[in-house]
């Protein structure tokens, strides 16, 4: 055949027939490659920006900063632009412009997470909102501080600064997208918050369905992590203040990771904090949650159990980032991270402005190491 | 007229650069795409973006210089291609398939070097670590044209001189080119593992620089598959006379080892598993150093299936009377 032997003839048989197989063996693989080099670029642009401002050496560099100045011009270097003076607005638009960016840049397969995280700004925006009219707030005032974002246009802005009061505003509300937050008749702004959390929460667990099958698994641990510590922080604050087991139980947002929903029932009706930390024992956040205990009885406060979920949670998602570092975990690192960095640059500012010393500072800071 | 042999050497050449360019390619768009990412946001990263880039281009640069041998060679450049005897030319195919395969690698390393430019945008002292990891799948790569050399070198098609393939009826000796270019190509796939669990130990390393060292034990582990097709390439060319050019193989002979071949490359794929553990192991022990040991076990628990294929690769040569 072709001028060629019959043994000849048979090993380029063999030969195609291999070919074959391993063109096979490959396309397995090709959904893993894939997704890898879906995430090449966003992963890539992401780390370039990077997270400075929950780094041990950037924070205690920023720390030694002698006046208010001398931080605004550090952050500056790093991209951040403080307009017209106004640090906390300032820095909330960078946090939802950083967040936008990242909508934007991520594949499609992990966009569905990003959305619903992206309404977690949505709704603190509009939490804004709520305060601001229950207190009474010039509506000139609201347009200044309230940032749109996603569903949050600058017409609804408008609209809901027009309202007379809260009981005007929900009903404008229920003819947008915030509608399905809004599930009972109330006006009380504290059970609007809680609505509004729960919304946010839903949203992030809707959007473990919808994303790809290769991020699936790390997006689940994310939004089942970001329930636990949500969920803790719930628990502490609202058994601190006294409230019943079955009023806790409504203002919790769903079950999480760690914790389902059996054990947040246990856990509210526990009857101080030191049983909470004992319920929750064998689970990953125990520890933290220890570790805080004595701060909290020096002090009384529940700030030292809240910083430490929020270290644990940024521990969390910097696994994430090295567990699924080729696809979802550097976006969601990212995202969690530029959150705790804008509380952390506002502390900073915050306690300069005011004269405190950074020792005082330093326990409010969230970094994964020991300040 | 060009004849037979002529014409397999045109496809071992072919072969070399056409397979290897699709390796450095899509390892070099993967490597691109993060160095767009970097430069999006900081311009001043391109050369160190370029740097990373340029690793995967090498495949392509081997698969050229195989190919330019093979056409200078077997005087498909410069003339005198019919007198190519089959075997050469059938020894021309294994290097093209040594080469090319091999070349695939890139995709690997274009993986691995993604992580390293996002990783050293992050942290310019990862540039060195990133580099680091990012070349180690070089080395199927390295296997690869090693392989093709040797096997040039033997068929005389670096020097020319193949009067002994002219002489004597050596197809045997062209199959088991085929073979040795089957089993190290196939088996530089192996490379693709090997960029993943690269780029997780850049991931870990970027996070907690102690861990460069544990990332490097487990980025080294799907390189085994490698080694053992390149073990089986010299083997065979060890047990067929092939260094001494002394050649002691039969047509039948020449024809099972491709068997050999086809063991030891297509099990050599096992390490794009090996890979994916070994980078969730990188994380694992990122978090907790502990589980190190633990972390080891699942990550070589791969291993055993490409060892069977060494086995029965060995087995194959045992009993086809080569050892």
């Amino acid at each position: 055949m072709f001028g060629l032997d019959n043994s000849t003839v048979i090993v380029f048989g063999i030969v195609g027939v291999a070919v074959l197989i391993l063109i096979i063996l490959f396309m397995s693989y090709y959904r893993t490659i894939t997704a890898i080099a879906n995430f090449a670029y966003p992963n890539a642009k992401l780390k370039a920006i990077g997270n400075p401002f929950i780094n041990k050496e950037r924070l205690l560099a920023l720390l030694e900063s002698r006046s208010v100045s001398e931080v605004l011009s550090k952050i500056e270097a790093e991209g951040y632009k403080i307009e017209n003076g106004d640090v906390e607005y300032s820095l909330d638009k960078t946090l939802i412009s950083h967040m936008e960016n990242l909508v934007r840049s991520v594949p499609e397969g992990i966009m569905p997470l990003f959305n619903a995280y992206l309404t977690k700004f949505d709704a603190e925006q509009l939490k804004n909102i709520i305060r601001m009219k229950n207190s009474g707030v010039r509506k000139e005032y609201i347009l200044k501080k309230v940032l749109p974002v996603k569903n949050l246009t600058p017409e609804l802005i408008s609209e809901l600064a027009d309202a007379r009061d809260v009981e005007t505003m929900v009903p404008m509300l229920k003819e947008t997208d915030f509608n399905d937050a809004f599930k009972t008749e109330t006006y009380d702004p504290v059970e609007l918050e809680r609505m509004l959390d729960k919304y946010v929460y839903e949203k992030l667990r809707a959007s473990t369905l919808r994303v790809d099958v290769d991020v699936a698994p790390c997006v689940s641990v994310f939004v089942g992590r970001y329930a636990d510590i949500m969920n803790l922080k719930i628990l502490i604050r609202s058994k601190k203040m006294g409230y019943r087991p079955d009023v806790i139980e409504t203002l919790l947002i769903g079950k999480g990771r760690e914790l389902a929903e059996w054990k947040l029932h246990e856990i509210a009706l526990t009857t101080n904090i030191q049983e909470i930390i004992s319920e929750t024992e064998g689970t990953a956040y125990a520890q933290s949650l220890k570790e805080a205990l004595p701060d909290y009885e020096k002090t009384g406060s529940v700030h030292p159990f809240e910083a430490a979920l929020d270290r644990r949670m940024l521990k969390m998602v910097s696994a994430l980032s090295v567990e699924h570092g080729l696809t979802a975990g550097p976006p969601i690192r990212f995202a969690v991270g530029k959150e705790y960095e804008i509380r952390n640059i506002n502390a900073i500012i915050k306690g300069i402005s005011e004269g405190v010393s950074p020792e005082k500072i330093k326990p409010l800071l969230i970094t994964e190491e020991v300040l | 007229m060009i004849g037979m042999g002529a014409f397999l050497a045109a496809v071992g050449a072919g072969l070399a650069i056409g397979i290897s360019a699709m390796g450095s390619g899509i390892g070099v768009g993967i490597t691109g795409a993060a160095a767009s990412g970097v430069v999006a946001q900081k311009p001043e990263k391109f050369g160190m973006s370029f740097v990373f880039q340029a690793l995967p281009q090498t495949q392509a640069i081997y698969g050229l210089v195989t190919a330019i041998f093979i056409l200078m060679g077997t005087g498909l450049l410069g003339g005198g291609a019919e007198d190519i005897p089959v075997s050469v030319g059938l020894v021309a195919v294994g290097c093209g398939l040594a080469v090319g395969f091999a070349g695939l690698s890139a995709i690997g390393q274009g993986i691995a070097a993604s992580g390293g430019i996002g990783a050293a945008a992050e942290k310019p002292e990862m540039m060195g670590k990133g580099i680091m990891f990012s070349a180690l799948p070089e080395t199927q790569a390295i296997y690869g044209l090693v392989v093709a050399i040797l096997l040039m070198g033997f068929s005389g098609i670096l020097t020319k001189d193949y009067g002994v393939f002219l002489e004597n009826d050596l197809t045997a000796v062209g199959f088991v080119g085929v073979a040795c270019g089957l089993a190290i190509g196939i088996a530089g796939l192996s490379a693709i593992g090997q960029g993943i669990a690269c780029a997780g130990g850049i991931s870990a390393t970027s996070e907690k620089p102690e861990m460069f060292g544990k990332g490097m034990v487990f980025s080294v582990l799907p390189e085994t598959q490698a080694i053992y097709g390149l073990v089986v390439a010299i083997l065979l060319m060890a047990f067929t006379g092939m260094f001494t050019k002394t050649f002691k193989v039969d047509v039948n002979q020449g024809m099972a080892v491709i068997g050999a071949g086809l063991a030891i490359g297509i099990a050599g794929i096992s390490a794009i598993g090996q890979g994916i553990t070994c980078s969730g192991a990188i994380g694992a022990v990122s978090r907790n150093p502990d589980v190190m040991g633990k972390g080891l076990i699942f990550a070589v628990m791969s291993e055993i299936f490409a060892i069977f294929a060494l086995v029965v690769a060995i087995l194959i040569m045992k009993g086809v009377g080569l050892m």
